[in-house]
């Protein structure tokens, strides 16, 4: 759910460019993220999990690679929210009782938007982060950088 | 070491940026899905219309299955009082009269709902009735299953959405027809739908005039049955506990004033019964 991105230039955020292996890493969490959620289509933990994993196994890399699986992971919790609650609602109506009505649709259209501007954002910070650029997402951004102290 | 391009420490400023973006953001989508959420969209896609159509073709070929291997009675002394009994029951619920009635000639104790609103007697079933407020209970039920729409539920369920629409739609796939006539005929529908369809054909009893508990002493017969007979095969199987729901049959009228006359005259019903009574039950395929 980003809709501003801030590009910093590394040399304004970071006393350092980051290298070429640290932009790798920091492209692929985001990345990560956009393989597992088409991997594990519908449900929506399985791009939570992808990117989890991947802030765990580089939790002890440089500030620039843990800053932005942060982002990319807070990211995807938020996205889990939304995506869970429209991923059950649409068991109950497949499943269950549950009628299909507008408002169930406009859910889903809402959520489907919003995963389309998630999708668009991750592609987009992939790519800058990929070269070197340190890309900090509206919301995200700001919490990633009381969660991730240097 | 990594320099910030401004500090950010936990402050009450920072607190109340933080918030103000979440709020931002957590309104953006509030108001995306309200905004959305004004629009008909049920009626916009035509979501109903296209899932009664799926539900009528598919419900169309499951009969069509299942009269091409069954024997269907066109005996209207047997065929008219049906359907008169579920006319009294939709007229007296103001539902509409939309149910095709069939009866079909079998061995089997047994009466099922089809979707599009098919509702299929088999003969036995009616012999084993003896009186019309049993009858009229079991199509009481059915007709419930219907119009709380278990039956696309339970094919849904056993068989996915998206199979049981290629197959309503034209997409012409024998194995899941026998499938579903195989779900609907032979399987239970869970616990909570059959108590519900209890309960509404209970009430559907009441509002035409008959009396529900001869629907409870029909459970009671059946349950009988089901300690005699473990393989009847039959509303045995699809429907279970048959003791239990008499009780909450009973439970549920308790000292309810039920009416106590006749719907159908007394020569009527007779002369329905000796016409079902006359048609021996096919003997059972070799094997079963």
């Amino acid at each position: 759910m980003e809709y501003k991105q801030r590009i910093i230039k590394p040399a304004a955020a970071f006393a350092y460019r980051p290298g070429e292996h640290e932009s790798e890493k920091a492209s692929n969490s985001y990345l990560m993220s956009l393989v597992a959620a088409m991997a594990g289509l519908p449900l929506p933990i399985v791009n939570l999990l992808a990117t989890l994993f991947f802030y765990i196994g580089n939790r002890k890399g440089t500030y620039f690679v843990r800053w932005h699986c942060m982002q990319a992971l807070l990211s995807q919790l938020s996205m889990l929210l939304i995506n869970s609650a429209g991923f059950w609602w649409s068991v109950s109506v497949l499943f269950g009782d549950e009628p299909v009505t507008s408002r169930y649709i406009a859910y889903m259209i809402t959520i489907i938007l919003f995963n389309i501007v998630e999708f668009v954002a991750t592609i987009n910070t992939a790519v800058k982060t990929r070269k070197g650029h340190h890309v900090e997402w509206f919301f995200y951004g700001r919490l990633t950088h009381l969660i991730c102290k240097p | 070491m990594v320099l910030l391009r401004q500090a950010y420490t936990l402050n009450l400023q920072t607190l109340m940026k933080l918030l103000l973006q979440f709020l931002l953001l957590a309104g953006l989508f509030s108001g995306t899905y309200w905004g959305l959420s004004q629009v008909d969209w049920v009626r916009i896609l035509h979501v109903e219309q296209a899932g009664k159509r799926s539900e009528e073709k598919l419900g169309d070929l499951i009969w069509k299955n299942i009269s091409a291997t069954e024997e269907v009675v066109g005996d209207q002394r047997i065929t008219r009082p049906v359907d008169s009994m579920v006319s009294l029951l939709c007229r007296a619920n103001k539902i509409e009269r939309k149910i095709k009635v069939h009866v079909v000639r079998s061995a089997d104790i047994n009466a099922f709902a089809l979707p599009g609103n098919h509702l299929v007697v088999l003969t036995e079933l009616i012999r084993e009735c003896d009186e019309e407020n049993e009858l009229l209970g079991v199509l009481g039920h059915e007709i419930a299953h219907l119009e709380q729409k278990h039956v696309m539920k339970k094919l849904t369920r056993e068989i996915g959405l998206s199979v049981l629409l290629s197959a309503g739609s034209g997409g012409n796939n024998p194995a899941v027809i026998r499938q579903a006539v195989k779900i609907l005929t032979s399987t239970a529908y869970d616990r909570r739908l059959e108590s519900r369809a209890d309960m509404a054909s209970v009430d559907y009893l009441l509002k035409a005039g008959a009396d529900p508990a001869g629907f409870a002493r029909f459970l009671d017969k059946i349950a009988l049955l089901q300690q005699e007979e473990a393989s009847y095969g039959d509303w045995l199987s699809t429907h279970p506990e048959s003791g239990s729901r008499a009780e909450a049959i009973r439970a549920r009228l308790g000292k309810e004033m039920r009416p106590a006359g006749r719907l159908f005259s007394k020569d009527y019903w007779q002369s329905f019964k000796d016409a079902a009574d006359a048609l021996e039950a096919p003997a059972p395929a070799a094997g079963e």
